[in-house]
């Protein structure tokens, strides 16, 4: 045999291994995941998810994507606030802040840390949601009586959202060790803890000069692919969600999808029905 | 180029074939037969010419003997790598390596979107065993190709096709199994697209390969400094253990790829200078914790003495590609440096004017290494 001969046939052995090996490693880690007691189990409605309503031709693959909500302050001007993110949390997860006085210094005016690699809490249908809910009704209520229309309208329509439809899946917690966050929340029925990536960043603010923290936390897995055996509910779920009015009230039907959350915290669908009153 | 160690038991099959061969002199790779071919060409070019100028005017009993012997080298060559020995061979070889190019295009993009159309109405069984056995199908007729034809035009093809699915295979399974996307998989990766490329002597599966390693290093070193992997572009620095990797891969030695080394060179430099460049204006993206200011002098200076040592590198080792790198980088310092310095306030006119004549300099300072060059590879042979 040829050295050239030996030489392709070793590097084919080697690639092969590697395929072999990769793909071996890749579905041990999923059959692992999958194996003994779900670290969560949530049963999420039509609310917390969002299912197209058609696919692209061209993409047979099915996914449905979570839908979640990120606290803001009351009287915050931005969606990404999130108030339980205070400096001491932050400091805890290896950022380097400038000096308390630093904050309204001339010099710095803007300051953005690179994406950091965290655990998300996810809180379903939890406290989180209840004060969400009773900070829009409070609004509503404590509106003045000469306030316009318009303002009321958007107020009780800010309320029946939050109440009818908006998702009641809330971050409420970020940290570096999966497993402490599951001693603070410990239900498997409200709690989900999911890698995530958090990005934070400090601006001087353009109203009132007022300097903050802001806040973005995003998951890396969002998109969640739905088996095959489930294809048939998923499209009975897209074509009911189809019929509900645009500002309906969504309580006459839906779907149920029971998410599981494994062992490394990956996800997958173990129930999806729709249901109709 | 020579080895006749490896190449004995092939040399003494074609001493049967080509009797009037003489000499053990066997190139060990295509791409070094081919440069041979180019030297015997342009010889007799440089022959002819110097016989027409009356300088040196061959017998017609010498001419015949070198005739014989180069005509006879060619043929061993041609017959043993299948070279281009006549211009006309030339073009096809280009116009093969274009289409192979978008062949493999052209099926690789087939496979992809194939494999989205058709993948989700399967159970998951079959859509790991469609996976799987589309990366194994593909790495196999690679390998029968690489085995079988000399010049790898069909070998680099299915090479390509093979990696498309085995980037495929790894990320639909993810998709599949709903797995938490990571970093390590640029490293898997790698590893098949540098398997490849040595074994059709792809530069572009190569290129590929330094690609992903690259990112894979990056991404590490991002992670290690607590940086989510998709945000190491923000901090430049994460790619330099990428191109200090890359800088000591070249000086691995590689006889039977004797172009490799130059593309490791070059994805080196590029990993080396872009993250130095883009900090020399933005020195809060440093890792260094210094006033962004002063990072930004710091990598100023230091790209100006890098890129100027990258080009006596080049010069005094014959690596073109360095040289011609470093003096991009050191082009684009001066000019970046320029800017900061007279645009604020300089006549735009001024400013292009004095662009123009810094180029002119950086011409004359060019030909005057060439020249350097010139005098030393003259007093190299003269001593040798």
């Amino acid at each position: 045999m040829s050295s050239r001969m030996r030489r392709i046939l070793q590097l084919t052995a080697m690639a092969l291994l590697l395929i072999v090996a990769a793909n071996a490693i890749l579905l041990l880690g999923s059959w692992r995941n999958r194996s003994g007691e779900p670290d969560a189990e949530l049963l999420l409605s039509e609310r917390e998810l969002y299912v197209p309503y058609s696919w692209d031709d061209e993409n047979s693959g099915r996914f449905i994507q979570l839908r979640y909500q990120l606290a803001s302050e009351m009287g915050g001007d931005t969606l990404f606030t999130n108030p339980w993110l205070d400096r001491k949390k932050l400091k805890s997860l290896g950022y380097r802040l400038p000096q308390e006085g630093a904050d309204t210094a001339e010099s710095a005016s803007y300051l953005s840390f690179p994406a950091k690699k965290v655990f998300v809490v996810l809180e379903l249908q939890g406290l989180a949601y209840e004060q969400a809910l009773a900070q829009a009704v409070a609004e509503m209520e404590g509106l003045q009586p000469t306030a316009g229309p318009e303002t009321i309208q958007a107020a009780e329509e800010k309320v029946r959202q939050l109440r009818d439809q908006d998702s009641r899946l809330y971050v409420v917690d970020v940290g570096l060790d999966a497993q402490e966050l599951r001693q603070h929340h410990s239900s498997k029925e409200r709690y989900a803890i999911v890698p995530g990536q958090l990005r934070v960043w400090w601006d001087r603010g353009h109203k009132q000069n007022k300097p903050q923290w802001f806040s973005s936390i995003t998951l890396d897995r969002e998109r969640i692919f739905v088996p095959l055996e489930f294809a048939g509910p998923l499209a009975r779920c897209a074509q009911q969600m189809q019929k509900v009015p645009s500002g309906g009230k969504t309580g006459a039907s839906g779907c149920r999808v029971r998410l599981a959350f494994g062992t490394r915290l990956e996800p997958w669908v173990k129930e999806l029905h729709a249901w109709t009153n | 180029m020579c080895s006749t160690h490896s190449m004995l038991p092939r040399f003494r099959k074609t001493a049967q074939l080509f009797p009037h061969s003489s000499g053990n002199c066997v190139p060990t790779s295509r791409e070094a037969a081919q440069q041979a071919v180019d030297r015997i060409a342009a010889f007799r070019q440089e022959l002819d010419h110097l016989a027409e100028a009356g300088i040196l005017h061959l017998d017609a009993e010498q001419r015949q003997a070198v005739d014989t012997y180069q005509q006879n080298k060619l043929e061993e060559w041609r017959f043993l790598f299948d070279v281009d020995t006549r211009r006309q061979d030339r073009q096809f070889s280009l116009g093969m390596k274009a289409a192979s190019f978008l062949a493999a295009l052209g099926l690789g993009a087939a496979v992809f979107f194939l494999f989205q159309q058709f993948w989700g109405r399967f159970s998951p069984p079959w859509q790991i065993a469609i996976l799987v056995s589309a990366s194994i199908g593909s790495l196999l007729a690679t390998m029968h190709c690489a085995a079988r034809e000399q010049l790898g035009y069909f070998a680099r093809l299915f090479a390509l096709v093979a990696l498309v699915c085995f980037i495929l295979n790894l990320t639909l399974l993810g998709q599949l199994f709903n797995a938490t996307p990571s970093h390590t998989v640029f490293l898997v990766w790698a590893s098949l697209a540098f398997l490849l490329a040595y074994a059709t002597g792809a530069r572009l599966l190569l290129t590929l390969a330094v690609l992903c390693l690259a990112g894979f290093l990056s991404a590490q070193a991002g992670a290690w400094n607590g940086i989510y992997w998709l945000s190491v572009g923000e901090q430049p620095e994460s790619f330099y253990p990428a191109a200090i990797v890359l800088f000591f891969l070249s000086f691995v030695p590689h006889r039977l790829n004797p172009s490799f080394p130059s593309v490791y060179r070059m994805w080196a430099l590029l990993f080396w200078f872009i993250p130095m460049l883009v900090l020399s204006h933005w020195g809060t993206g440093s890792y260094i914790p210094w006033a962004p200011t002063l990072v930004e002098w710091f990598y100023q200076i230091a790209g100006f003495v890098s890129s100027a040592g990258v080009i006596a590198a080049g010069i005094r080792w014959r690596w073109h590609e360095t040289m011609r790198i470093g003096v991009i980088f050191f082009t684009l310092f001066l000019y970046a440096k320029f800017y900061d310095w007279w645009w604020g306030w300089m006549p735009k006119y001024l400013f292009f004017f004095l662009v123009g004549l810094l180029a002119i300099l950086v011409l004359l300072v060019l030909r005057r290494l060439r020249s350097r060059g010139d005098r030393a590879l003259q007093q190299h042979e003269v001593a040798g």
